[in-house]
Parts: C-alpha cells; sequence; structure tokens
C-alpha cells in the first residue's frame, strides 16, 4: 500500500469508515497475529489477542496524527497488548500455585512446560523450527518482545525504539542480552534442546 | 578488550550496528580469541534458524470475527448519546408508572435470581406519597421548555432498532427494579452515571417504556447499593445471562 493511500485510508477510518479501517487492518493483521503468537505461544490466546488489538486501533485510530509511521504505532499498540496479557497470566499463575501449595501432599511442578513438549528425538529443520519456538516461548517477556520484533519481524534499532518508547542504546543492550538469554536456553543439555547446537556441530564441525 | 566485553558487543557487531571504531576493536579481539569466535559462530547459527522460522498464517475466520467485531463497536459508539438528552425524556415520562432497572451484568453479588423486597413502612409510604407527583410537574414544565433540543421521533425510532440488533448480538444478564419512588432513583442512577463517567444510551419504546444501558459499570454492587439507599422498598428482579453492561428500562 503506497504511503498517500494509507494515509487517505487512515482519514477516512478516523471519521467512521469501516471499509476503509478493514483495507488497513488487512495489511496488518498477519503481522499482528505472528507478532501474539509468538509473545503469546497458543494460538488460542493469539487469535483473542489479534482481535483485542484491532478493536484498540479501531477505537484509537482518532488519537493517531501521523507523528510515527501507523505500522510503528500498530506494532506498539500489539506489543503493549500481549505484555499486558503475559502480566496476567503470570499472576494467575503465581496464584495456582499458591493454591496448590496448600495441599501439601502435592508436588510444585515449575517448569512444566519444557518436560510437557517435544521430547522426541529432533534432527529436521521443521524439528529445530519448534525447538526454537519452544525457547522463544521460555524467555522473559522482556526478551522475547526483542527477540519477535527484532529477529522474527526484522524491525530496525530506531524502530524499536520507537514501538517500545526505550533509547536506542537501551535497545542495543537489551537485544544483546535478549539472544544470549535465548543461547543460554538452546544450549541446556536437557529436552528438546540437546540436540540444537549439537546438531550444527554435526552439520559444520565447528563445535 | 575483555571476552565480556566482546559478547556484549557481538550481537551489534552481527547487526553492523557498531561504530567503525568499535569494529574494529571486537574483530581485533575475535582474531585471537578463539572462545569469543565460536559465540559468534552459535549466535549466527541460532539467528540464521530464527530467520528460517515461517511466519504463521493467519487463522481463516480471524479477518471476519475482527470486522464482526468492530461493527459491533461502531454500533455502540453510535448509539452512546449524552445522558442528558436521555433525563430530559425520562422525566416526563417517569410520571407514568413503575421503574423498572434492568442491570446487564452478573457480578453482583447479595442479591440471586429471586425479587428482593425491603420492608415496607406505613408511615414512608404516606410520607412520600405526593413527591413523585411534585418532582413529575416540576420536571415535566422544564421538558415542554427543552423540548425543541430533544431528538425528533424518526430519530428516536432508529435507535429502537439500532439498539435492538446489537443487543440481540450481546450476552445480557437483565435486572428488574421496581419502585415508587421513580424520580429519586432516576436521580440517583443520573449521579452515579456522570460520577463515574459512564457512557449511557436510551431507548423508548410505544408502550412507554424508557430504557437506558450503562457501558462497562465498574461497580454493580455500589450501584444496587446506592439505589436500595435511595428506596428501601425497591424491588429486584435479575434474568438473562453474564455481562459487562447495565440496562435500565423506565416503564
Amino acid at each position: 500500500m503506497s504511503e498517500d493511500l494509507e494515509i487517505q485510508l487512515i482519514k477516512k477510518a478516523q471519521s467512521g469508515d469501516v471499509s476503509a479501517f478493514e483495507t488497513i487492518i488487512s495489511s496488518y493483521e498477519k503481522v499482528i497475529y505472528n507478532i501474539c503468537l509468538r509473545m503469546l505461544t497458543k494460538e488460542q490466546d493469539a487469535y483473542d489477542a489479534t482481535q483485542e488489538v484491532c478493536i484498540k486501533i479501531w477505537k484509537e485510530i482518532h488519537n493517531f496524527k501521523g507523528e510515527s509511521k501507523l505500522k510503528t504505532w500498530i506494532y506498539r499498540i500489539a506489543t503493549n497488548q500481549c505484555l499486558d496479557r503475559l502480566r496476567k497470566t503470570k499472576n494467575r499463575q503465581e496464584i495456582s500455585l499458591f493454591q496448590q501449595g496448600e495441599n501439601e501432599d502435592e508436588e510444585w511442578i515449575i517448569d512444566k512446560p519444557s518436560e510437557q513438549k517435544n521430547t522426541e528425538q529432533i534432527v529436521e529443520n521443521k524439528a529445530l523450527q519448534d525447538v526454537l519456538k519452544q525457547a522463544i516461548s521460555e524467555l522473559k517477556e522482556e526478551h522475547k518482545v526483542i527477540i519477535v520484533l527484532r529477529d522474527l519481524n526484522d524491525y530496525a534499532y530506531d524502530e524499536i525504539a520507537e514501538i517500545l518508547n526505550i533509547s536506542l542504546g537501551t535497545v542495543k543492550s537489551r537485544i544483546s542480552r535478549a539472544r544470549l538469554a535465548l543461547k543460554k536456553i538452546l544450549e541446556q543439555n536437557k529436552e528438546p534442546y540437546k540436540s540444537f547446537f549439537v546438531k550444527k556441530g554435526n552439520k559444520e564441525g565447528k563445535l | 578488550m575483555k571476552c565480556y566485553e566482546c559478547t556484549e558487543q557481538l550481537s551489534a557487531y552481527i547487526d553492523n550496528m557498531l561504530t567503525p571504531e568499535e569494529q574494529k576493536d571486537v574483530e581485533m579481539h575475535l582474531k585471537t580469541c578463539p572462545s569469543c569466535q565460536k559465540e559468534l559462530d552459535s549466535l549466527r547459527y541460532m539467528l540464521n534458524h530464527i530467520d528460517s522460522l515461517e511466519e504463521a498464517e493467519i487463522p481463516e475466520t480471524l479477518h471476519q470475527d475482527i470486522m464482526r467485531a468492530i461493527h459491533k463497536e461502531k454500533k455502540i459508539q453510535r448509539n452512546i448519546i449524552p445522558f442528558k438528552g436521555w433525563m430530559k425524556y425520562v422525566t416526563s415520562a417517569a410520571a407514568a408508572i413503575f421503574l423498572v432497572i434492568i442491570l446487564l451484568d452478573a457480578n453482583l453479588t447479595g442479591i440471586k435470581n429471586e425479587k428482593i423486597s425491603a420492608l415496607e413502612t406505613p408511615k414512608m409510604m404516606q410520607d412520600e406519597a405526593g413527591e413523585p407527583i411534585a418532582f413529575a410537574s416540576e420536571a415535566q414544565a422544564e421538558d415542554n421548555l427543552e423540548a425543541a433540543s430533544l431528538p425528533v421521533p424518526e430519530s428516536g425510532k432508529e435507535d429502537i432498532v439500532l439498539k435492538r440488533s446489537k443487543m440481540a448480538d450481546e450476552v445480557i444478564e437483565e435486572w428488574e427494579i421496581l419502585s415508587n419512588e421513580k424520580i429519586k432513583i432516576i436521580e440517583a442512577i443520573k449521579e452515579y452515571i456522570s460520577s463515574n463517567g459512564i457512557n449511557a444510551e436510551y431507548n423508548p419504546d410505544e408502550n412507554n417504556v424508557s430504557e437506558v444501558i450503562l457501558y462497562k459499570v465498574p461497580d454493580k454492587e455500589k450501584l444496587f447499593d446506592i439505589l436500595k439507599e435511595t428506596d428501601n422498598q425497591i424491588e429486584v428482579s435479575k434474568a438473562g445471562q453474564e455481562g459487562e453492561n447495565l440496562k435500565i428500562i423506565i416503564k
């Protein structure tokens, strides 16, 4: 979509034109869905969150003044919505752990996700992708949002600074820390991760 | 350069985000440090794999669901009109019969699906007997003066149609409240709406029934308490399913 066309559509949408809004949202919903999916992991959560994000965009579009690109503005709404959801989920999990603890016979299982999924041997590229997705889902939210924006969606450092409303220096150090954190998860000597870098060693003879 | 300093710079190095000087320093260190070189290789290997992650296709029904939600949202926005306009209508209609309040959310505690009647005291009934009439005549006079600013009947009817179709889509919990203190109850609702900054819409029908819908009521329990305080003879019955909003009908 050309920038001129987008500006025209934004103006129409701001005055309540739903079909103009539909044209705009059609070109962003896939990226919004992918951001939500990588941030929230579960498809149903991503589905619901994408709808919430789109409704928020519709409600807020009259506040969009064109100071940043529409794309940046939309992704900011999307990442914030996901971070909100993650925080809420985290609170719920803490509550349920607490309730379990009242029953002394039960043991707390804290790293359940990694035990549950992908215990089979991973060799193929598709399987490696699953390992990566799993690893990304285990990152803490601050790191996750960085990996999703920088490495999955290929945003430039300055775009990320604008989306997350942080300085370029902070973006730089967070990208570094987030990637090292992801690498650390993948280097664990347990399923499903233990084959990730081993495969590299076998194939390229470097490790 | 120390190894930890180099490690910190590797990501920006991969992304070409270092200044020429920083880049030179990192390259110098890498030449002499196999462990940092290995770290760089691992990072690149990992990033290549992330790069090859396929974008997920959007689920088939998602676009449709988004647009359905937007259309619904638009209807709500169109229906929200200033509460004052609603009050003008209600105060004249209120002289007629009962006040019925239907609340569109379940989270009220203390009130189940049954009628709640406060105890009646004969003295109070006597005391209050004259009041509604006095209120109503005042209100009517005011209403007549301001009649010109009211919506024309045609647009009023449009509102009914719009609202009905929207209501059919929504999950609704209904509260019905009967009171002889219509005016006071209306004033209490009005006060609650303005002090909480709630959006409201109204909808009269041909049997002289008025409704008001309050959107996203923050504390329904409190509203109920206010109404009960306003009229301790109030009768409440509940119907429908849970929802976030609150509907009031004035007959």
